[in-house]
């Protein structure tokens, strides 16, 4: 009956060791007790002995690597042949933990881009809703969407139309929505920051409808106003350059481009996109990257390198029947173009009244870092190109 | 991490820290070692024993021939004495390495180590430095035996958390050779008291290249050992190689995990955890020690603290049980943490 | 330094006694060499310390003990376990891992004990037992019995702190404890004459105000001898004893360990040829009282023990995996079984 030779144990911290010599050869009779092979570890050189009379049989080789309870040899009686490799296996089985069945790991990362701070209970609300955090406004520290903004934006999307699902009639009435509360504080660190000032032109719009619809034939797509005054807006910071310019924590930064930002509205708030070189770009692309951002906007896919940047922001009230208004800044930036109605008004000209399309331009700017005659120069500029009809259809 | 090409050479554990002092010793005279047997066959020169083992881990063989006897001193079976001993000798110029033989010893000179050469720089307003390194070994084998033990209870025990808690002592856990050398010489180097825990039986996964140059692995660094996306697994010692078993496991089923060997408990590299959760929004923090107060509760708590909202599941930590550490292997083999448990956190982690 | 001597017991012990001593010391023998066996063909019994060598100590002591009496251990305790009649079966089945095991697989050699049989435990924290001992003298003088104990311990112990401190309370509080230092010259590979200022342990006593002795520990009578002085001493209560015995261990401090490195081919000769099963046979054979046929009958009796005791230790099954979890903390309201 063939007796395995088995990898002693040598004490503490060696766990393996090699064979280093067979000191007894393969096929060599051997008697119980003798130094059969010598095992090398970190510390010494250890003699292994057989434990049985017999012939011995060489399982591990010489340089091989074995664990403790590690098969080394046999010890064969005569013409007894080796077992087969797994005669000596002394592995017990450890119980194991079984293995959860993998559900659909939807998505194994967080959306790329913008991270959505929001606390695990919202999250988990949040996914039973099928709520996209991005389309939450955050009530807990830091901004942080905590499970009651996910609770109230569940009761919103039931139908129950904006603030009012949260609306009493009676008694101390509701409080704002996390999301009102958030824009309202932005704003407010606008104001208090920046010295802002309004001023307002009437500017002649006939070229710029016209120019729209021809644009719009030549270009095959349609063409928004915004990107028209994005254009204007661009080349008038282009031509007044010290208007081009960021202020932030008092530090005032000229900017190399003329980067104009577009404001979109979108459930919950307003997004300003930015579309580099305004005033350079080419227009069908403009035109293309607009309708891209918007359609992002709308999506709640806008990147955070969409939203940053931009020396100044077009902001249109007019297709909303808004004439004039006081747009509040973009900080850092230093101002904003604020876009009224086209509409046809009695215009008095060389002492007749006609009706003229026009539309009122709204700028807001920040008296730390300009003056109003410098503020209505660029107006200047826009109304001046405004009326070149050639400059509008000829963008390309 | 062995290498095809045969030029590079390749220590063992043992070996590499043997390099690290023995390089040290050279570079500086104010270097001593001491310890119980640290060379061994004391005071029998004479009789033509010398360096009888060199250490219970080889790690100090040859010092005393080089280095002569009152560099290396073997020590009797006096920790508190000797310890502090080494205390005393730091803070009076020589930079002493003192062995303490396993971690479940600590109790023995624990006053020493936690209230004399942890603070005494601070209460003597940093007049006072202990440039001390103590190093010890610790932890338990994780391969599976059918029957029969291990070391048992005395001698088997992880305990870093005892020595990671205390201000002003530094804790610094090698996985292998490369960086057993490098924190070795940053341990002595450090001028204040630095812990190297030696893993007992790390065997051939430390084994691999080590530059014979003296060098520094940097105390208060992690190292991202494998890249990945999905999960981030964390350890130090055996508890690193079980982490990278895993994560090939892992990789099988198409969930990549990067981990992370902390190298230093105290101070602990934050950053690199956070940075990693950051990416990955899992984290698995794998460790050898019984779980209450432990490291793994520790950095767990730190992530929740300062990386919460990166985190897209709970926390996980696989340590060892919450119990002694038993004789018998079948059962030491369920105290200690094990692969499939790594798996089965990151299981429940992504759902 | 005057060194106090216990005052000698009359007469040798009785021929049953004698008998009995003989069967103890033939049995530590053939456990350690067949664990030795054991362990060099594989069998995988984590860290092992064999006695062989110094069998007469464990013995020698235990025989002046009554079965109430107490004793603490040290790594190298199979000895001393067999000495108290700890089962070598149940012993044999810890070393193998199992759930019969003395300490149910959890404790394994360093750790082995028996409590009914009067064992604190075997402990290789150097001193840790020591203080134990000291504490179930204090147990014993609390509680008025008029038990004893043992504290053994290694030379190599004898630099640790907490000796020094359980000699001193031992001393101040006059309780029922014997100190019995196993003088073996190693430990693990540093020589007892490096680590010790004073040439021996016993030397010690006086600075502790107890009776200090040397014994050859290779003489199971001489041991006894001084073990019963010290034990009418302890039970009179009149306080410690500390009895050093010079032996030698035949081989490493563990299995592994190439004494080669450190010790003299003739030292190690020398001291086999002082083997204490030897020594007694050999007495026997001048002046009885056991016949050497007796002896071999002994010999063989527990030969056919250990051949049980290994089949009962490869047999026996192992742990249940909720072992691991059980015995933590102790049930209140009684003692966890």
């Amino acid at each position: 009956m063939a007796t395995p030779i088995v990898m002693p144990s040598f004490g503490m911290y060696t766990a393996e060791g090699t064979v280093a010599n067979w000191v007894c050869a393969n096929g060599a009779p051997v008697k119980r007790g003798e130094v059969v092979l010598e095992i090398e570890t970190e510390k010494a050189v250890n003699p292994v002995i057989s434990p049985a009379d017999g012939i011995l049989s060489h399982s591990a080789a010489t340089g091989a690597v074995v664990k403790e309870e590690g098969l080394l040899g046999y010890i064969l009686a005569e013409g007894e042949s080796a077992p087969a490799a797994c005669g000596a296996a002394l592995e017990a089985a450890i119980p194991g933990v079984s293995k959860q069945d993998e559900t659909a790991a939807g998505g194994l990362h967080g959306g790329d881009g913008d991270l959505v701070k929001a606390s695990p209970a919202a999250r988990k609300l949040a996914r039973q809703h099928k709520i996209d955090l991005k389309t939450v406004a955050g009530s807990g520290p830091g901004g942080r969407i905590v499970e009651a903004d996910i609770k109230a934006a569940a009761g919103q999307e039931r139908g129950t139309p904006g603030a009012s699902g949260s609306l009493t009639r009676s008694g101390e009435g509701a409080p704002l929505s996390a999301l009102r509360r958030s824009i309202g504080e932005r704003l407010r660190r606008t104001l208090d920051t920046a010295v802002s000032l309004t001023i307002t032109r009437e500017v002649e719009a006939g070229g710029l409808v016209k120019a729209r619809k021809v644009l719009a034939e030549r270009l095959k797509v349609p063409v928004p106003y915004d990107a028209l005054f994005l254009r204007l807006l661009g080349a008038a910071l282009r031509e007044n350059p010290d208007l081009n310019v960021v202020i932030e924590n008092d530090r005032l930064r000229a900017c190399d481009t003329a980067d104009v930002c577009f404001a979109i509205a979108v459930p919950g708030g307003l997004v300003a996109p930015v579309v580099r070189d305004a005033d350079k770009a080419t227009f069908v692309e403009m035109v293309a990257r607009m309708r891209r951002l918007t359609e992002q906007a709308r999506s709640n896919s806008l990147r955070s390198e969409d939203i940053s940047g931009g020396s100044s922001t077009v902001t249109n009230l007019g297709a909303n029947g808004v004439d004039v208004f006081t747009p509040i800044l973009n900080p850092p930036q230093a101002t904003i173009l604020g876009v009224g109605r086209i509409a046809e008004r009695p215009i008095a000209k060389n002492g007749a009244v006609a009706a003229v399309q026009t539309c009122w331009l709204s700028l807001t700017f920040d008296h730390r870092v300009t003056d109003g005659v410098p503020a209505a120069k660029l107006l200047e500029s826009i109304a001046k190109r405004m009326a070149e009809a050639d400059y509008l259809c000829s963008l390309v | 991490m062995t290498s095809a090409d045969s030029t590079l050479r390749e220590l063992s554990f043992g070996q590499a820290i043997n390099e690290g002092l023995r390089q040290e010793m050279r570079r500086d005279p104010n270097v001593i070692v001491l310890g119980e047997d640290i060379a061994g066959a004391a005071g029998r020169a004479h009789l033509g024993f010398v360096d009888a083992w060199g250490g219970p881990m080889r790690a100090t063989r040859g010092l005393i021939q080089e280095f002569g006897a009152e560099r290396v001193i073997d020590t009797p079976i006096s920790e508190m004495g000797f310890v502090g001993a080494a205390v005393g000798a730091a803070m009076t110029g020589l930079r002493p390495v003192v062995e303490v033989m396993f971690v479940d010893l600590i109790g023995m000179c624990y006053d020493q180590i936690i209230n004399q050469a942890a603070k005494m720089h601070y209460m003597m307003g940093g007049k006072v430095e202990v440039p001390l390194v103590i190093r010890t070994a610790f932890g338990t084998r994780g391969d599976k035996r059918s029957y029969g033990g291990g070391a048992a209870a005395h001698h088997s025990q992880t305990l870093y958390s005892t020595l990671a808690h205390i201000p002003g002592l530094k804790v610094v856990v090698p996985s292998t050779a490369y960086n057993a050398k490098g924190l070795t010489i940053s341990a002595i180097r450090d001028n204040g008291p630095v812990v190297v825990l030696e893993h007992k039986f790390l065997g051939l996964q430390a084994k691999g290249h080590v530059p014979e140059e003296s060098y520094l692995v940097p105390i208060g660094k992690a190292e991202i050992v494998r890249r990945g996306t999905d999960v981030t697994l964390c350890g130090a010692g055996r508890m690193v190689h079980l982490c990278l078993e895993a994560a090939d496991a892992l990789a099988k089923e198409q969930i990549s995990a990067e981990v992370i060997d902390l190298l230093t408990l105290n101070p602990l590299d934050e950053e690199t955890i956070f940075q990693s959760v950051r990416q990955t929004h899992r984290l698995v923090v794998v460790d050898e020690d019984t779980p209450v107060c432990s490291v793994a509760r520790d950095i767990a708590a730190r992530v929740a603290e300062r990386a919460f909202d990166y985190l897209d599941a709970p926390i996980k930590t696989v340590t060892a049980a919450d119990t002694p550490v038993p004789f018998s292997a079948v059962l030491e083999a369920l105290y200690t943490p094990r692969a499939e448990q790594i798996l089965a956190a990151v299981h429940e982690q992504i759902e | 330094m005057v060194m106090e001597v216990l005052p000698r017991a009359s007469g040798l012990p009785s021929a049953e006694r004698q008998r009995w001593m003989y069967e103890r010391m033939s049995l530590i023998r053939q456990f350690e060499e067949r664990l030795k066996w054991l362990v060099e063909t594989g069998v995988p019994v984590g860290p092992v310390h064999y006695y062989i060598g110094q069998e007469a100590v464990a013995v020698g002591v235990c025989a002046a003990l009554d079965k109430g009496d107490w004793i603490a251990s040290t790594h190298r305790g199979h000895g001393h376990c067999i000495a108290k009649e700890v089962s070598v079966a149940s012993m044999m089945a810890e070393l193998f891992g199992k759930a019969t095991g003395s300490n149910r697989g959890k404790g394994g050699s360093m750790h082995i004990t028996d409590i009914t049989k009067g064992i604190l435990g075997v402990n290789p924290i150097n001193g840790a037992g020591v203080a134990h001992a000291v504490g179930a003298a204090l147990s014993a003088k609390v509680r008025k019995t008029k038990q004893v104990s043992v504290a053994f311990f290694g030379e190599g112990a004898a630099g640790v702190g907490t000796l020094h401190e359980c000699m001193n309370m031992a001393a101040i509080w006059k309780l029922p404890v014997i100190f019995v230092c196993e003088n073996n010259g190693y430990a693990q590979t540093t020589p007892f004459e490096y680590a010790n200022a004073a040439p021996n342990v016993a030397d010690r006593a006086s600075a502790y105000r107890m009776p200090g002795v040397i014994v050859d520990g290779q003489d199971v009578l001489a041991v006894w001898e001084a073990t019963v002085a010290a034990v009418a001493r302890a039970r009179s209560g009149e306080g410690p004893s500390l009895i050093e015995c010079k032996t030698y261990r035949y081989f490493g401090h563990h299995q592994g360990d190439d004494t080669k490195r450190y010790r003299l081919p003739e030292e190690e000769r020398a001291a086999r040829e002082r083997d204490c099963l030897t020594l007694f046979r050999e007495r026997c054979k001048m002046q009885g009282p056991l016949a050497t046929l007796e002896l071999d009958e002994i010999d063989a009796k527990n030969k056919a023990a250990m051949d049980e005791a290994v089949d009962f230790a490869r047999t026996s099954p192992l742990p249940e995996a909720v072992e691991l979890w059980t015995n933590v903390y102790v049930p209140n309201g009684r003692l966890s079984s």
